[in-house]
């Protein structure tokens, strides 16, 4: 079952490049993605790749310039405000940084309520916000506690825990664990995968760390440039990746742990940038596998399970074989 | 353990203790570091934010605001004891440092070439001569079309390419010593790659040594061929990479190497607790509370840092 669908989604942004002139940066162009019930999609690619402006636009906090969002075949764009809201209240975040997504001047417990409150719930509130807090370790007293008071890992679990309070089917991750130290990470990443499996949730984790994203993720989706390039099991992914610039980002990742590297000495380093126009494959400039073809045509995401978008997909596993 | 260059000692520190008085308090930032590091060698300070390591590597070359004691043998230097104007002049040419953001460590308002060119005129340098070195130098470190990028200001040019800059800088004098204060954190993955192979290649060209501050395993495994582990202020284990790595001894090291996830194998194991508050930190072992092992004895006495089967390691219960 499907829970969350882009359709042919992009965001274009205008940016002012002088008082008169302005230039059209596209975040977002042309995404096609599909989160099923009950999966973790991990989202990857370096930054500027459009990965959060992606998860912005399936949370409906940004509107698409087009394409549309389908949240349990319920359009978004076409359903009645109402409807839209209620439907909002199922779809929850959690960003990178606590410090700036929690009200300084508010007490957890208020940070809490007013979420819950928000959000309709009929229950008891009061006892909800405990109940949760628990299950995302924290004192019970912490309620009475402001933000500046709790260290980052405990404010992070603050933010897992008013994100999970009204009962989502949907949560966005953005970064969730990248301010935090190492030994803190895998307490949070340890708890999210408990409250995933125990309510049964989907999760879109977004993350430029690859080692987080294999570890928690059913499924990725790697972008870059505003576009996916390639979609399929976590496994597959990492272990057989088939686009050239997976490989290129699973090589570059300096791990204890990842033995899968490729050679990646012919690649061109010179990074274009987003806002440089390619004609083509957005990839080709780098790409040393890259011809007329590449730089005339867009490849589509093409396949059946395991997606990419590269012409040159068996020429590229044969020639790294 | 295999040393790269020779046997002799570049650098000494004994016994380094850095304490940032604030009102009311004095927060112990380096409490008691010693290490040697061979000339070619490359050590890591791996720990987590917090654990002292920017601290060390500032006091090494004196440039944080805090009261150092101890003693750094620079080729039996003591560059404690050292007047202001003459630690000025070993900056750049001896020691010099690469930090995190090349966006804030590069003046905004000048162009690279000139920034480059200021570290030769600064020490004496004519200004043609000046120019040719930074030109070189831009060359050295990878960055196409040297001449044009000379005139760019550093807006003009993406993370990576700044980062260069700042390397070119810091290799500009042929210093003895690098230190290198995450010099890869603020950069995307493949680009990381790039300037981490930079590292490790000019190191290994010039026989620089150098000690790599980060709080990442992956990037020290890449660059370094030494690894000390510190927590709170003190290193707990240093050794070899393969040691450190393959068979780390300190329940530290050990429950640091349990938190990296490794692709889907295996589960996390987290450390309870969080880093220590350094204005209040426990009695003993410094370790001790967030310890699967501690015992009674790890309250009363602080572990030294003892060498045991070819690494050093501060721990009573190893011992």
């Amino acid at each position: 079952m499907e829970i969350v669908r882009g359709e042919n989604l992009s965001k274009f942004y205008d940016v002012k490049v002088s008082t008169t002139k302005s230039s059209v940066l596209k975040a977002v162009e042309g995404v096609n993605i599909s989160i099923r019930a009950k999966e973790v999609f991990g989202l990857v690619g370096e930054s500027g790749s459009g990965k959060s402006t992606l998860g912005r636009l399936l949370l409906w906090l940004e509107r698409p310039s087009s394409g549309r969002v389908l949240f349990k075949d319920l359009d978004l764009l076409k359903a009645k405000k109402k409807v839209v809201k209620e439907a909002r209240r199922k779809m929850q975040v959690v960003f990178q940084n606590p410090d700036s997504s929690l009200d300084p001047r508010m007490k957890i417990g208020k940070i809490l309520l007013e979420g819950l409150e928000c959000s309709g719930y009929k229950g008891n509130c009061h006892d909800r916000i405990k109940s949760v807090v628990e299950d995302v370790g924290l004192r019970p007293d912490v309620i009475d506690m402001f933000p500046h008071h709790l260290s980052g890992g405990m404010k992070q679990r603050v933010a897992v825990a008013r994100a999970i309070l009204a009962e989502p089917e949907f949560i966005v991750l953005d970064e969730p664990t990248s301010a935090l130290d190492v030994s803190v990470q895998a307490q949070i990443l340890n708890l999210l995968t408990e409250i995933q499996k125990k309510i049964g949730l989907s999760y879109l984790f977004i993350s430029h760390n690859l080692s987080v994203v294999s570890y928690v993720s059913n499924r990725v989706g790697v972008m870059y440039l505003g576009e996916l390039v390639e979609i399929g099991e976590s496994n597959e992914v990492f272990n057989n990746p088939l686009h050239p610039y997976t490989k290129l980002l699973i090589s570059s990742v300096p791990s204890l742990y990842m033995s899968n590297k490729y050679d990646v000495s012919n690649y061109n380093v010179i990074h274009e940038g987003s806002n440089g126009v390619v004609k083509g494959c957005k990839f080709s400039p780098r790409c040393p596998y890259s011809d007329d073809l590449c730089r005339s045509k867009e490849p589509k995401l093409e396949g059946v399970g395991h997606l990419v978008s590269c012409f040159h997909v068996s020429g590229v596993t044969n020639a790294a074989r | 353990m295999r040393s790269l260059q020779s046997n002799k000692v570049l650098l000494d520190v004994r016994n380094l203790k850095v304490n940032y008085k604030l009102s009311g308090s004095t927060i112990r930032a380096v409490d008691g570091v010693s290490f040697t590091l061979k000339k070619g060698d490359r050590v890591a300070i791996v720990g987590e934010s917090g654990s002292g390591k920017s601290t060390l590597g500032l006091s090494i070359i004196r440039l944080c605001p805090a009261e150092i004691t101890g003693e750094v043998l620079l080729e039996g230097l003591d560059l404690l004891k050292l007047e202001e104007e003459e630690i000025r002049k070993m900056r750049g040419s001896e020691v010099s440092i690469i930090f995190q953001d090349p966006g804030s460590a590069l003046n905004p308002v000048m162009r690279v070439g000139e920034q480059v060119m200021e570290v030769f005129t600064s020490h004496g340098f004519s200004k043609s001569e000046a120019y040719n070195r930074s030109l070189g130098l831009l060359k050295i470190v990878g960055i196409p079309d040297a001449g044009k990028r000379m005139g760019y200001y550093p807006h003009q040019l993406s993370g990576g390419m700044k980062q260069r800059i700042i390397i070119a800088m810091a290799i500009a004098l042929g210093p003895r010593l690098i230190i290198a204060d995450e010099p890869t954190s603020a950069l995307d993955v493949t680009i990381q790659d790039q300037i981490l192979k930079l590292i490790r290649n000019l190191s290994e060209s010039k026989g620089l040594s150098m000690i790599l501050i980060t709080h990442d395993m992956g990037v020290a495994a890449e660059v370094c061929n030494y690894i000390g582990i510190m927590y709170a202020g003190r290193i707990l284990e240093m050794g070899s990479l393969e040691d450190i790595f393959n068979n780390p001894k300190h329940p530290y090291t050990l429950s640091l190497m349990s938190c990296i996830p490794k692709g889907q194998k295996g589960v996390l194991k987290p450390l309870p607790g969080n880093v220590p508050d350094m204005s209040n930190l426990p009695e003993g072992c410094k370790f001790r509370p967030r310890c699967p092992y501690a015992q009674e004895y790890c309250r009363l006495d602080e572990p030294e840092l003892v060498p045991i089967e070819g690494r050093l390691i501060a721990c009573n219960r190893v011992r």
